[in-house]
């Protein structure tokens, strides 16, 4: 090769090293972009796996939480429709019944609002506190669809590759925390007053089984007088001691003073039947109210498929109100602001605390009770 | 001859009261085991009696205050869920560490 002007020639050998020079030059000064850009790419691939992990363990935490909530619905310790009580996790459907076989007749407190009469008499206390089936079902199935929808989110993510896709998925996620929160603390709230109702029956049975006892030693004692057989007068005259089956109860006096502790539980027993109807009642009204604050944030797909829009990307509009729900991180303090759906779940997020708070009280009723008819039992019972 | 005849009525006499004594021995002896058949009898209605107090028994009402002890553990873990989620659930904001 040679270069007009220069007295420069170059031979074969030294025109190929020549271009090796430029070769290298070039490619020196690609490097420093395309390292940049391969290390830019790994980052981002990264940032995006580190995204996905986080996403989906926080996403599993909540599944967890929600499954939890929805196992306590699924154990039942109320008296089943063969008479008898049970504690048993199933799914079957039960038929709540009155064992004192007349407690229809004294009404039934349940969850379509009607009124209940907590009736006390010679032969027990009457009446039946419910939560309907259906109630229980949708309250269930609101939480359930919850966790569905995140579900289908995981599955989401792990097919999302890029980081602004995650973001998206992300932000909807945290709007809907405030209300997917609020659907468990309405599906535990309603279990807990399901569970109140059934220690309820369960006290109405203890006491109409030790009533019963009582009055059947009362019949004994007075038969026994009666027929004049062998019985034993006390010194006063006052008591008349016969042996009336497997019980201690062997004189009038005990008898008289069993039964007036036993009528004092009564009033008890009723007050807490008088809390828990007024909760029963108030339950499904609440829910219809939360359904419809649902609608509100375009968050409800119908009865069967409330939440449903969980796994589906919201739009701005619906992101925005949700957004207005407050921050993440203290439940109680989700709903504090205003705006959108938000005064309706305020509301209500009130209205189910005051059931909390009057099963609260219930429930230091419930114990009061409870021990009196255990101490009861113990003094008839041998 | 009087006194002949005064000895045979002594002797009646004497059977007579022996009579009228081993009569109340038996009379006495009979009504002491009716008495005691009476009682016996009593003793076994009052028990008859006893039997048919109700239909409830000690086992049954065990078996329900069971029952009782477990529906109040249970509506206590259920209240105690509830409270918990009222007063703050403490889950993350997505991406934040926990």
């Amino acid at each position: 090769m040679r270069f007009q002007g220069l007295n420069y020639q170059l031979d074969f050998r030294g025109m190929l090293a020549f271009l090796g020079i430029i070769m290298a030059s070039i490619l020196m000064a690609a490097y420093a972009p395309m390292a940049s850009y391969v290390h830019a790419q790994a980052e981002l691939g990264s940032m995006v796996q580190d995204l996905q992990q986080k996403m989906t363990t926080e996403i599993q935490s909540r599944i967890d939480s929600y499954k939890k909530t929805l196992a306590s619905m699924e154990t039942k310790t109320h008296i089943g429709s063969d008479g008898f009580h049970y504690a048993k996790t199933s799914d079957q459907g039960e038929t709540r019944v009155d064992v004192t076989k007349d407690g229809a007749s004294a009404g039934v407190a349940n969850s379509t609002g009607s009124g209940v009469q907590i009736t006390v008499d010679s032969t027990g206390i009457h009446g039946i506190i419910n939560i309907s089936d259906e109630d229980k079902a949708k309250s269930k199935a609101m939480l359930q669809s919850v966790v569905d929808g995140l579900n289908d989110l995981k599955d989401k993510i792990k097919s999302t590759t890029s980081l602004d896709g995650l973001k998206n998925i992300a932000s909807n996620l945290d709007a809907q925390f405030g209300v997917t929160q609020f659907t468990q603390f309405q599906a535990a709230v309603t279990q807990a007053t399901d569970s109140m109702t059934a220690v309820f029956d369960n006290l109405k049975q203890v006491y109409n089984d030790l009533q019963s006892q009582l009055t059947g030693v009362k019949t004994c004692i007075s038969e026994a007088v009666k027929d004049g057989q062998s019985v034993d007068i006390d010194s006063k005259g006052q008591s008349t001691t016969v042996t009336c089956g497997d019980t201690k109860v062997d004189n009038t006096n005990l008898v008289n003073s069993l039964q007036s502790s036993l009528t004092s539980l009564s009033t008890v027993i009723q007050s807490l039947g008088a809390v828990l109807s007024s909760a029963v009642a108030l339950l499904p009204v609440l829910s219809q109210a939360f359904t419809k604050a649902l609608g509100s944030l375009g968050l409800s797909g119908g009865s069967g498929d409330i939440l449903g829009s969980l796994s589906s990307l919201l739009d701005a509009k619906q992101l925005q109100s949700l957004l207005n729900l407050g921050g993440l991180g203290d439940f109680s303090n989700l709903l504090g602001g205003s705006g959108g759906g938000m005064g309706d779940l305020s509301s209500l997020m009130t209205s189910f605390n005051y059931i909390l708070s009057e099963l609260n009280n219930a429930s230091g009723v419930m114990g009061s009770a409870q021990s009196g008819l255990k101490s009861l039992s113990s003094s008839i019972n041998l | 001859m009087e006194t002949k005849s005064q000895d045979k009525s002594k002797r009646l006499i004497r059977l007579f009261i022996i009579g009228i004594v081993v009569l109340a021995v038996i009379i006495a002896s009979a009504v002491f085991i009716a008495s005691r058949a009476a009682k016996r009898e009593s003793d076994k209605q009052t028990t008859t009696t006893a039997t048919s107090v109700g239909p409830v028994d000690a086992d049954k009402v065990k078996s329900d205050l069971a029952d009782l002890d477990t529906s109040v553990k249970k509506a206590g873990d259920d209240l105690g869920s509830a409270k918990t989620l009222s007063n703050g659930s403490k889950l993350n904001k997505l991406g934040e560490d926990k």
